[in-house]
């Protein structure tokens, strides 16, 4: 069985998923084989919360099992995350350049002047994301870059997801760009980026 | 030249093959509630030892040689 996450109260569990009650912490499993991939862990993740559960995700890329899942209910590490992301949902913001303009280098001069370039769009779509998060007060994470992109994720109530996505509108039809960038924000999703916790043991030798 | 904006749902970007949303979703992956290890050996209540245990998970090509190159 794959682990999902941890409930409390759950509204309705989506075909293929069942639960394990731990305490108070209902348990949300996978039926069926456990060797699934990342990301049918990550769609049923996104069913549950569509189907109105508040959960606590665990990372979908990396498997846990249910003795794990139940040593992690027992801590006190879940009751404190718990009123943070009770009733949360995260949206996912991603900007990038709207086409790729960089050729593949294939001299030295060309390879730094690409290193360059990309640490100029860099540098750009960080300053832009900074903007649009200061007309919020909203918990986000910190920006973060890939090869292409910069990205960030804000914690948003879910009541106010529409308000959110109305408000992303308003905010980038006043922002003017000297290059064509996009910027794709995606979700509701469970707020996987919130979700941290550590379990620590102590031994004693 | 402009700023676009692109909605998706959870849904669609799992669905999607359009590099920025499998980019976004990619990123997800890794999130979430993860168990990181943290051990402390201790002798008569004094810190010896700390052994903190993390797990690192990257796709093939990230991780082989030419990956690590680029």
């Amino acid at each position: 069985m794959t682990v999902l996450g941890w409930a409390q109260h759950i509204a309705h569990l989506p075909c293929g998923v069942q639960h394990h009650r731990a305490g108070v912490w209902k348990i949300l499993l996978a039926e069926g084989k456990p060797a699934q991939t990342a990301h049918d862990r990550l769609a049923l993740q996104v069913k549950c919360f569509d189907a109105g559960t508040g959960f606590l995700p665990t990372a979908p890329a990396k498997a846990m099992t249910l003795h794990t899942a139940i040593a992690v209910a027992q801590s006190q590490a879940l009751y404190k995350l718990w009123p943070q992301l009770m009733d949360r949902c995260q949206f996912s913001l991603s900007l990038r350049r709207a086409t790729r303009p960089h050729a593949v280098p294939d001299d030295g001069r060309s390879w730094l002047l690409a290193r360059k370039a990309r640490q100029d769009d860099q540098n750009t779509h960080a300053r832009f994301l900074t903007e649009i998060a200061a007309h919020f007060t909203l918990p986000a994470t910190p920006l973060r870059q890939t090869t292409d992109a910069t990205q960030c994720d804000f914690l948003v109530p879910r009541a106010h997801a529409d308000r959110f996505c109305g408000d992303i509108r308003s905010i980038v039809n006043t922002m003017d760009a000297t290059d064509d960038i996009s910027l794709s924000v995606t979700g509701p999703w469970p707020p996987f980026a919130f979700a941290k916790l550590a379990q620590t043991a102590e031994g004693a030798a | 030249m402009s700023l676009t904006l692109e909605m998706a749902t959870a849904e669609d970007a799992i669905r999607s093959h359009d590099t920025a949303l499998v980019d976004i979703v990619d990123g997800l992956l890794r999130h979430g509630v993860v168990i990181r290890g943290e051990i402390w050996l201790t002798v008569a209540d004094i810190d010896l030892v700390f052994l903190g245990l993390d797990l690192l998970l990257a796709s093939p090509d990230k991780i082989r040689p030419t990956g690590l190159a680029q």
